[in-house]
């Protein structure tokens, strides 16, 4: 391997990131919505709510349970729900949208990250023409791939540290008021950071290496990233309708999935790139 | 090194689709010779480029560079041949100097050269004053002088050149020529694309004729154009009271076909290279004062009829 060539790409590749604002702007503005914005939205408006101080859940839900927390809290899973017993219901909703509900829309920066960097560096690279001396260099096929699939993932987990970092912050502090307490990072959510996190990475880039081939336009590529996020909505929608909820074993078993998707993805990516095929594009 | 064979294909073929882009050629290119392929647009003449460099598969054919496969060997070979590509291909968010470092690093110059190599070829180029400019505001003289910089960063012993000139104004042409003149007196090997037929014959130690992806005639270019009887427009000043009587002898010289007059200066066309001495004994032997004979450039339109010319006659 030549991995001085493999890192002078992904040195180079990273480094003009900073004049594509085609591809800095959606990543900024997923992640300040998501990470920033959202998790204010779901606790601000409980500072308000008056809410009787009394409810224990133990028993099933109380009969003076008001109306509009009487159906949140039946989307709630059973497991969960009892998961939450003795808590305020301020701090149910608190605990429930920010750990649980939002898990999967923190997955939606490194799918979407990854995503639109490698269909800037793949495709875009194409289309405004630098890639083809690149091909005419002594890189192989594979030392080329690898090259570009690091100088995407790299900046694709890096982004998502941070993301993970400022929803840390934003959701202990916003729930302050209400839990009084540091309880966030989770460790669920610490495992959704090693373990699912990377994998959602290498899924979001799989597939934009994928239709890289098959795609004329940086937008074209770019809109591979929308589709990703459909699954990812999923599991929002299934937990929203209380189908299942992310527990330490979901988890587990969700990085599993992802793992062997990549795995597969990568697999048909290294049969299929071939600078041939690359330069017939150019 | 003496007549080493640097370039062997045979029976070349690379289809795309139902086009054929280049169809059976074979040919021979020699250490430090500088072979020109000569066609139009669409000829076949990138594709075949990225077939001898090992960055496209060829459909069918023999190919071997550097002694090299280029399809199984070719980052061994791509490690010692450089390329100009078609369009400069340079990263217009990088500077200058930044575009030449990476594939100085890509080529795998020794670590503690890099800097030193960067800044020759920056010299060398006449681009050291925008080194850290970035490339976006270079102008398409200066970049193509860098994609020539960054072809020979790292020394290559056979030069791909795709249309050096192409697009470039009559100075910055003028530039590029003479550098490749330098580059073939350091004794590389140069494949030079190019549908300009004047480049070919000037530059050129022999060249191939390429029309539709087949090669048609392939030789020494001067000698090709004389034996095809390529014709070149030609201007001839002449003292202005002389004008009609040099205008009658010109018409009756073998091939001119149209010769027309505007104040002192004759413009003949159809002439044959080798018609010149004729024309020009003629006009001496009666007494006409010559001032200023200049051939024009032949075109590859003229190439092309000559051979089909030839065809037909055949
Ligand atoms: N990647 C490609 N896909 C389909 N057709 C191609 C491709 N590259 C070249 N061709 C076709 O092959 C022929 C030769 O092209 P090319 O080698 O680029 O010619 P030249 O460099 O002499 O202009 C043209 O008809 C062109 O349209
Ligand atoms: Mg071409």
């Amino acid at each position: 391997m030549n991995w001085r060539g493999i890192f002078t790409i992904v040195r180079k590749d990273i480094s003009v990131l900073r004049y594509s604002p085609a591809v800095i702007w959606p990543i900024v503005i997923v992640v300040v919505i998501i990470m920033g914005l959202m998790p204010a939205v779901f606790t601000v408006p409980y500072y308000f709510v008056e809410i009787p101080e009394n409810i224990s859940l133990e028993e099933g839900l109380p009969d003076d349970l008001p109306e509009d927390l009487r159906e949140i809290y039946d989307l709630i899973a059973d497991p969960l729900l009892a998961q939450f017993g003795g808590m305020s219901p301020q701090e149910v909703l608190v605990r429930y949208f920010l750990v649980y509900v939002f898990a999967p829309m923190f997955l939606i920066v490194p799918v979407m990250t990854t995503s639109v960097i490698a269909a800037d560096t793949f495709v875009g690279e194409r289309e405004r023409k630098p890639l083809e001396a690149l091909l005419h260099s002594p890189l192989t096929d594979e030392e080329l791939l690898l090259g570009k699939v690091l100088a995407a993932f790299i900046p694709g987990v890096v982004v998502s540290i941070i993301a993970f970092v400022i929803y840390s912050i934003s959701v202990n502090a916003l729930s302050w008021p209400i839990i009084g307490a540091i309880f966030f990072p989770t460790p669920i959510w610490l495992l959704i950071l090693v373990w699912v996190m990377p994998g959602v990475a290498a899924l979001g880039l799989g597939a934009s290496v994928l239709v890289s081939s098959r795609v004329k336009t940086f937008q074209e590529a770019y809109q591979v990233s929308g589709i990703l996020v459909l699954p990812i909505m999923g599991l929002f929608v299934g937990q929203i309708f209380g189908v299942f909820y992310f527990s330490l074993v979901l988890t587990l078993i969700l990085g599993v999935i992802v793992w062997v998707v990549d795995v597969v993805l990568f697999w048909i990516a290294l049969e299929m790139f071939s600078r041939s095929e690359m330069i017939s594009r150019v | 090194m003496e007549h080493t064979t640097v370039i062997h294909a045979e029976g070349l073929t690379r289809h795309f689709g139902d086009t054929i882009a280049v169809d059976r050629i074979s040919f021979d290119v020699q250490a430090g010779e500088v072979f020109g392929f000569l066609g139009h647009n669409g000829a076949g003449k990138t594709t075949t480029i990225r077939v001898l460099n090992g960055v496209l598969d060829a459909t069918a054919g023999k190919v071997e560079v550097l002694g090299l496969s280029p399809n199984a060997q070719g980052p061994a070979l791509r490690r010692r041949t450089g390329v100009l590509t078609e369009t400069p291909s340079l990263d217009d968010r990088l500077t200058a100097r930044d575009n030449l470092r990476i594939y100085a690093n890509l080529y795998d110059v020794p670590q503690d050269q890099v800097q030193s190599r960067v800044d020759e070829m920056l010299a060398l180029f006449e681009l050291s004053e925008r080194a850290d400019d970035k490339v976006g505001e270079f102008s398409k003289g200066m970049r193509q002088r860098l994609a020539l910089a960054r072809a020979l960063i790292h020394q290559p012993e056979l030069l791909f050149l795709d249309e050096p000139t192409s697009g470039l104004d009559p100075v910055a042409s003028k530039q590029v020529r003479d550098l490749i003149d330098r580059l073939s007196e350091e004794g590389r090997t140069i494949f030079l694309c190019t549908h300009n037929l004047t480049e070919a014959q000037r530059l050129c130690d022999r060249v191939a004729v390429l029309e539709e992806g087949q090669i048609i005639a392939l030789g020494n270019p001067r000698e090709l154009g004389d034996q095809m009887g390529i014709s070149l427009p030609l201007e001839i000043e002449v003292a202005a009271d002389q004008i009609n009587a040099a205008c009658e002898l010109l018409s009756s010289i073998e091939h001119a076909t149209d010769v027309r007059a505007r104040g002192s200066v004759i413009n003949v066309s159809g002439l044959h290279r080798t018609d010149i001495p004729l024309a020009i004994e003629r006009l001496v032997s009666t007494n006409i004062a010559i001032f200023q004979v200049t051939p024009g450039e032949a075109s590859l339109e003229s190439v092309y009829l000559a051979l089909h010319r030839d065809e037909e006659a055949a």
